[in-house]
Formats: structure tokens, C-alpha cells, sequence
């Protein structure tokens, strides 16, 4: 990879030990300050707070691709709508109970990772990106079209979620933070060691034995499967399903919370969904040109703070 | 016969790089390859190894043909090297850096990663980050990961390009001492004739993606043609 990637991994690697424990602690705060939201009977802030989460899920998810092994997704929308749509479909059309569509959902998310990684993954960085791109376009060209099935621009609705919102919360959380402490264990494996090796210098990798395609293929199905997780989840927050998943605009929001948060930490997109949510919903009480806001603050993050919100208060907290 | 090419040929445009090379390598021998920049030295390793794709010819090791082998296959049958700028991995740990050749080989063989620290000498650095490493460091930990493989015949591409004397003189002792713990062949691009001549059995002289000349240091010295075009001037 470039110099500049080089750089910027020194961040994450020179990570030490109290700020890992700082910022486990501050994780484990968020979470549990997190848990009284439903509480406070705010019925907006709490399907805010349950979007906020099943996006977290995406992001961190779309980062396991994206900051380990160096492989930038633009059809990640693919996998979310992919499993969607199953649940949907599954329960509201063909009558399947709830769990079925949940577990098929994901694993359609499974199925759509490993075949277009197959297909995709001998390109590298823009034509990766493109490839990706096209598969997910063409996926959203089959849900506006194939109306019988997926109801066009309608959608599918008819579905139960299951839970009442107030449960919903705390399901949603306990998934995501299951499948992020699963995808966390994962990153931190001998297969994520390889993957890193992969982004830093995939040559090297090759000659140390490695097919590199394997190993980029793992991390594609890993990342699209909790993809899939988050899909389903966010179908049953709405009870609705719409092709603005399956659009491409939809694979570019975990791009941009990654890199508002910052690639190089594992909970960077995490933070970047925070603030991207929070920002978006605030600027949009005052200003209808809430996306030019943000642009200018992504193109100024990207520009001068590689390492992201959390590569900030990393120097921050280090006193530089 | 660990390794042999037959008629390897590699054209870059209208430039023969490796010209119809027939070239074979006796089991733990050292041979160095010699040559004026451009000879086509790391063109030739570069298709051993796998990097690059031949025109024409067939690789064969260890009597199979191993021409269309992807470079992580070869490694798996005991063919590694190291490259003449050094490739690691800059981000990650001496440590890591060589956990993942090991890995290549199962989970059993991590349990050599004490040993091939104490090998090269890496106790001290195993947790500092291979860009902060020293350059004579960094040669080296290619040179262990290369190790990590464990190879049969290992390819050192200018092993010793641009680091001080001292630590010139580390490397190649580490280098002979490898040689006779693993049993292993040894190929080296080299420009410094010192090493050369202090270290190979063999050299082949290449020229113009030809070989000029091929045979023992005292047989190479002597040749009227290598040292036409190559050893002109040279202090032996």
C-alpha cells in the first residue's frame, strides 16, 4: 500500500495498554449508559438509539474488510438489503415464522459475500471497489423491477418485529454487541494477523505461504455475514423493507462513518456512527443543506486527520 | 538437482530480460549470480520464485514442474527468498512480522518462533515495529521470515545492499550458519565481488539476459570475457 497507509497503521499498532484499557472502560460506560435509554420513555430517542446501534453493527462490520485488510466494499448495501429482503420475503410473503427469516436472512448475507468475493476479489483497490459497486447495482436493478416479489419501489411490509420497540432495544444490543465481540475476536486471530499483513504488504504475504485470495475471502464472508445481521435488524426495526438499502448511497455510509471515525481502531466506526447520526439529525432541524455540512466535515477529517474522531482523542489523551 | 530452469525466456516489450536460461542447482551448494545492472539477475529469481510468468521454458524442482505454481505454492514446497528492497511488514511487529511465514506452516511450527529469535537476534526488538528497526535489522528479519518457511533453496536478492560493514559482516555470518543448520541451497545476487568471493562455490556471470560464464570463483576470476565486461577494474 502507500506510504500514507503505512503511516497511519502506526497508530493502531502503537496502541498502548492503558489507553486500551481507557478505552475498553469508556466502551463498557457508553454501553451501559446506553441500556437507560428506553427507560426515559423518549419514544424518538429510542428508535434513534436502535438505528444508531444496527448501524454500528454495519459499520464495524464493513470495517473488517475495510481497515484489516485494506479492501475498499462499495456494495455493501448488497449484503444489508440482501438479507432484508430474505426476511421479508420469507415471512410476509411465503408465511415462514420470524426465526427462519432471521437465521435465512443472514445466511443469504453468507451466500451474497462468498460469491461475489469469489468474483470480485482477484481485483484490487478502484476495480475492487467497481465490481462490488456494479453487483449491488445490480441487485437494487432486480428489487425495483421483480415487483411481484419484492414490491418495486414500495417495498415489502407485513411483517411482525417480534418484540415491542421497548425489548427490540435491548435485543438490538445484545446482538450487536455480541457480533462486534465476535468480529473483535476475529481481527485479533492469527487470520486477522494475516489480513493486516495483507493491507501492509500483500506480496510479502504470498511469499510467506499465504494465498492471499483464501484469506480475502474469509474476510469478505465475515464482513458480509454481520452485514446480514445488521440487515435483518434494521428490517424488523421498521417492519418495512425498501429498495434505499439496496441503493448504492447505502454502501456509502459505511465509508463515511469509517472514515469519520477513524479505519485504524476497531470502535473508529463505531464513534463515526455515533456522530454521524447525531450531526445528521441536528443539522437537519436547522438547515435543509445538512449533507453540505457534512461533507465539509468529512473532506476536512480525511484531509487532516487520517486517523479519524478516534485518532483525535488518541493524541488528545496522549497529551500531543 | 534441487532446482533446475530449461530454455527459461522473459521479454519486457522488445527486451529479452532472461534470454533462453538453462540453469541448475546442485543441493546445498551457494551459487551467486554476477552481472552489469540490467543482466537480468532478479528478472531470473523473479521467475523461480514465481513473481513473474516466463515466455517460454519450465522451471522444474525437485523433479516436478513447477512453471505455473502461484509464489504461496512454491514457499509450501520449500522455494523463499528475500527481495533487493527490503519487503516486511512495517506496521506490525518484529514478532509478527515472522508469526506469519510461520503460520503457513500450522499452528505447531509458532513453536520455532523462540528459536528464530534467538537466531537472528531479535530478542531485544521483538516488540518494536519493523519501520523502526535498523536497516541492517530489517534485512535481516526478511531473512528470517524467508527462514520461517522453512525452505530447501532460498533466493537472496543483493542481501547486503546498503547496510554498514559491521553489520554486513552479521549477515553473512548468519547467512553460512543457516546454511548448514537448515541444509539449505543457496542463490545470491550480489554486486559486492567481496562477498561473493568470500562466500559462493559457484558463479554464474550474466549479461544481456545470457549467461556469460558459469563456474568456480577461480574459473570466473581468470575468464577473459567476464572480465571484459564486468570485472574491469575490479580489485580481486
Amino acid at each position: 500500500m502507500s506510504e500514507g497507509g503505512a503511516v497511519e497503521t502506526t497508530v493502531e499498532t502503537i496502541e498502548t495498554v492503558p489507553t486500551m484499557e481507557k478505552s475498553l472502560i469508556a466502551v463498557i460506560a457508553v454501553i451501559a449508559a446506553s441500556l437507560l435509554i428506553p427507560l426515559t420513555g423518549n419514544k424518538y430517542a429510542l428508535y434513534l438509539s436502535t438505528k444508531i446501534w444496527i448501524l454500528i453493527l454495519y459499520a464495524i462490520a464493513f470495517n473488517v474488510l475495510f481497515g484489516y485488510s485494506g479492501l475498499l466494499s462499495f456494495g455493501h448495501a448488497l449484503f444489508f438489503s440482501g438479507s432484508a429482503y430474505t426476511l421479508a420475503i420469507l415471512v410476509a410473503r411465503l408465511d415462514y415464522p420470524l426465526v427462519v427469516g432471521f437465521i435465512l436472512g443472514i445466511a443469504a448475507a453468507t451466500l451474497f459475500s462468498a460469491v461475489v468475493g469469489t468474483l470480485s476479489l482477484r481485483h484490487r483497490e478502484i476495480h475492487f471497489a467497481m465490481v462490488t459497486l456494479a453487483f449491488s447495482m445490480l441487485f437494487w436493478g432486480i428489487v425495483m423491477k421483480w415487483r411481484d416479489v419484492t414490491g418495486g419501489e414500495d417495498g415489502i411490509t407485513g411483517f411482525p418485529r417480534g418484540f415491542s420497540m421497548f425489548w427490540f432495544y435491548y435485543f438490538t444490543v445484545l446482538v450487536v454487541v455480541i457480533c462486534s465481540y465476535l468480529m473483535y475476536r476475529f481481527v485479533k486471530s492469527d487470520i486477522g494477523l494475516i489480513l493486516e499483513g495483507i493491507r501492509e504488504n500483500e506480496t510479502r504475504v504470498q511469499f510467506s505461504g499465504h494465498s492471499t485470495l483464501k484469506y480475502r475471502l474469509y474476510a469478505m464472508i465475515v464482513s458480509g455475514t454481520f452485514t446480514g445481521v445488521a440487515g435483518v435488524l434494521w428490517a424488523l426495526l421498521d417492519r418495512t423493507v425498501t429498495p434505499t438499502i439496496a441503493h448504492w448511497t447505502f454502501s456509502a455510509i459505511p465509508v463515511i462513518v469509517t472514515l469519520l471515525g477513524g479505519p485504524q481502531s476497531f470502535i473508529g466506526p463505531a464513534v463515526g456512527t455515533i456522530v454521524y447520526v447525531i450531526i445528521q439529525d441536528l443539522i437537519t432541524k436547522y438547515t435543509l443543506y445538512w449533507q453540505f455540512i457534512f461533507g465539509v466535515a468529512i473532506v476536512a477529517v480525511v484531509l487532516f486527520f487520517r486517523g479519524g474522531v478516534v485518532g483525535i482523542v488518541e493524541r488528545y489523551l496522549r497529551g500531543r | 538437482m534441487i532446482l533446475e530452469t530449461q530454455n527459461l525466456s522473459k521479454f519486457f516489450g522488445g527486451l529479452r530480460a532472461v534470454d533462453d536460461v538453462s540453469l541448475s542447482f546442485e543441493e546445498e551448494s551457494i551459487t551467486a549470480i554476477i552481472g552489469p545492472n540490467g543482466a537480468g539477475k532478479t528478472t531470473f529469481i523473479n521467475l523461480c520464485t514465481g513473481l513473474l510468468k516466463p515466455n517460454t521454458g519450465k522451471i522444474i524442482f525437485n523433479g516436478e514442474d513447477i512453471t505455473h505454481l502461484p509464489p504461496h505454492k512454491r514457499v509450501l514446497m520449500g522455494i523463499s527468498r528475500t527481495f533487493q528492497i527490503s519487503n516486511i511488514f512495517p506496521g506490525l511487529t518484529v514478532a509478527q512480522n515472522i508469526r506469519i511465514p510461520l503460520l503457513s506452516r500450522g499452528d505447531k511450527a509458532l513453536s520455532e518462533l523462540e528459536e528464530l529469535m534467538k537466531v537472528f537476534e531479535f530478542e531485544d526488538i521483538k516488540d518494536a515495529l519493523a519501520s523502526e528497526i535498523s536497516h541492517g535489522d530489517q534485512r535481516l528479519l526478511e531473512m528470517a521470515m524467508a527462514i520461517a518457511t522453512k525452505p530447501r533453496i532460498l533466493f537472496l536478492d543483493e542481501p547486503t545492499a546498503g547496510v554498514n560493514p559491521a553489520e554486513k559482516h552479521r549477515i553473512l555470518e548468519i547467512v553460512m550458519r543457516l546454511k548448514e543448520t537448515e541444509k539449505l541451497t543457496i542463490v545470491i545476487v550480489e554486486h559486492d565481488m567481496d562477498v561473493v568471493f568470500k562466500m559462493a562455490e559457484r558463479i554464474v556471470v550474466m549479461n544481456r539476459g545470457r549467461i556469460l560464464a558459469d563456474g568456480t570463483p577461480e574459473e570466473i576470476k581468470d575468464d577473459k570475457a567476464v572480465r571484459e565486461v564486468y570485472l574491469k577494474g575490479v580489485e580481486i
